[in-house]
């Protein structure tokens, strides 16, 4: 059995009494790529910042490398939504995936050729290093992503969360990125939050499907109490029904029974 | 008066050094305010200094510290109040900017035979800049460059990307909260010089005419406080020889470049285009 890196006991978050995630329970182990997928909405980028430390849960235990959340920063990197950054900030690539390293601890105003070392090799394995001198209105969608990988790659870290890294991103740039983690170190884990089903297919050795609660199977394969805890139970006739019929029709995507079931 | 004379003038010395020191505190603050989004709540603070104003008048106090200190406070409490209520921001800047003004005015009533024109606080004196204030602007500029640059790389991150940064452990919270202590430093010093009514346009024209030639913030700094060391210098020159209010020729001069900017901007898209 792998070491769990990320175990969530009895999880539970509201929003001004609103409850948006309930009795959440998974283990996330080394080297797995886990895809988390759910409804806008259904809580994926508050159990995401849960993780990271960025909130506190009302209930339950989250332990990340057996700690609590935010203790060890240097061992996660972590990719936001890059829609919600200001494409037109004074930066170029370089200098954002140099962003990486601050930790609240290094100071200075220049970086030493070593730190740059560090950020020529995170730009080289996420392929932006042609674009180092480029600002960022200067990109597109895709490298822009990957210019953010980058910056979370500096540290070598073990585990990478990414939020909707594929949102707005065109089918090219969607490969690059998908090979660039696939393409990471065996013992990294990557938990990817998507709302894409079709692209969890192929690269990932898990699934968490979240809609305020959570179901998880350590298979690359949606099962259909997934579907109905993401999308309900829709009756035949009713167009949401026959697109999930269309999934459960995929071989690729789903299987007969849940591996594990919280 | 030829040029010469006017240099050696003290007023104008002064008011060349307040002009240089300002313009330091504008370069730095004014990309951070900008980058950071913080445009209107650096007008809430830059408004709530009139009651720093009021209140030293009202205790026959030194204007620059006490404003100082008092709109320290009032950044400080908008960004508690901002914090445990996010989605009212407008709302509570709003009534620190009213609040703040009505404090001062309230102060200047209170204060018995009180007729100075506050004029000269809403709209700026750069000429009337006594010695004491120039060593407290290079004392504010030597704390807001030096925390800056000690903290650059977490600010760099913090301006870019919070949340990344919170991720990093970095003091989110911590620099916020320096950040609008440093902004209410940079208002109180700005106040001498284009009054606090237009103190918004002195710190965002420059980042603004700076951004597109700039590819670091750092850089983006530095570029601004060159804009506006050029706007207080053309302003002063267009006050001496028009006769006009020094903070309101200095602005009018920022105002001028952006549209010229402006303009030179989309000929050169025109041009581009029809090229093409």
């Amino acid at each position: 059995m792998k070491d769990a890196i990320i175990h969530i006991e009895d999880l539970a978050f509201s929003y001004d009494e609103e409850p948006v995630l309930s009795d959440i329970r998974f283990d996330i182990h080394r080297g797995d790529f886990i895809a988390v997928i759910g409804p806008n909405g259904g809580g994926k980028t508050t159990l995401m910042r849960l993780i990271l430390g960025l909130l506190t849960p009302q209930q339950g235990t989250i332990t990340v490398f057996d700690q609590k959340p935010g203790n060890q920063p240097a061992r996660i990197g972590y990719v936001p939504q890059h829609t919600n950054l200001a494409t037109g900030f004074p930066a170029t690539v370089e200098q954002v995936v140099l962003m990486g390293l601050a930790q609240g601890k290094r100071r200075g105003f220049r970086y030493s050729d070593e730190e740059r070392q560090l950020a020529q090799t995170a730009m080289h394995r996420s392929g932006v290093q042609d674009l180092r001198q480029r600002r960022l209105n200067e990109l597109s969608g895709g490298q822009r992503q990957r210019t953010l990988i980058a910056r979370a790659l500096i540290t070598n870290p073990e585990l990478l969360i990414l939020d909707e890294p594929l949102s707005n991103i065109d089918p090219y740039g969607r490969q690059c990125i998908l090979e660039t983690l696939t393409g990471l170190k065996s013992d990294t884990t990557v938990v990817m939050v998507s709302h894409d089903l079709g692209i969890t297919a192929n690269s990932v050795t898990g699934i968490i499907a979240v809609n305020r609660y959570a179901l998880s199977a350590a298979s690359p394969q949606l099962t259909p109490e997934m579907l109905a805890l993401m999308y309900g139970i829709h009756e035949a006739g009713c167009p949401v029904h026959a697109l999930l019929q269309q999934l459960v029709e995929s071989p690729k995507l789903m299987q007969e029974s849940p591996h594990e079931h919280h | 008066m030829n040029i010469t004379d006017l240099l050696h003038q003290t007023f104008m010395q002064h008011a060349l050094l307040a002009a240089l020191l300002v313009s330091v505190a504008c370069g730095v603050i004014g990309a951070l305010v900008v980058v950071n989004r913080l445009i209107f709540m650096a007008g809430g603070i830059a408004h709530s200094a009139y009651g720093g104003v009021g209140l030293a008048i009202f205790l026959g106090a030194p204007v620059l510290p006490t404003a100082g200190a008092f709109t320290a406070g009032a950044a400080v409490l908008l960004g508690v109040l901002t914090q445990k209520q996010r989605e009212r921001t407008d709302t509570l800047i709003g009534v620190i900017w009213a609040a703040g003004m009505a404090f001062g005015i309230i102060m200047i009533n209170l204060t018995p035979g009180y007729n100075v024109g506050l004029m000269s606080y809403l709209f700026g004196s750069i000429l009337t800049v006594p010695d004491v204030d120039l060593w407290i602007m290079l004392g504010l500029d030597m704390l807001i460059v030096g925390l800056t640059l000690f903290y650059y790389r977490d600010i760099l991150s913090f301006s870019f990307d919070p949340d990344f940064a919170q991720s990093r452990g970095i003091p989110v919270r911590w620099l916020y909260f320096m950040l609008l202590i440093m902004v209410a430093e940079a208002v109180v010093m700005m106040i001498q010089v284009v009054g606090l009514v237009l103190v918004i346009a002195l710190l965002t024209l420059p980042p603004y005419l700076a951004e597109r030639h700039t590819r670091s913030l750092a850089g983006l700094m530095i570029a601004s406080a060159i804009w506006s060391f050029i706007f207080c210098l053309g302003g002063l020159v267009i006050a001496y020889l028009f006769d006009l209010s020094s903070g309101a020729s200095i602005i009018a001069t920022a105002c001028a470049f952006y549209l010229g900017f402006v303009v030179l901007q989309n000929l050169q898209r025109r041009l581009r285009s029809v090229a093409a």
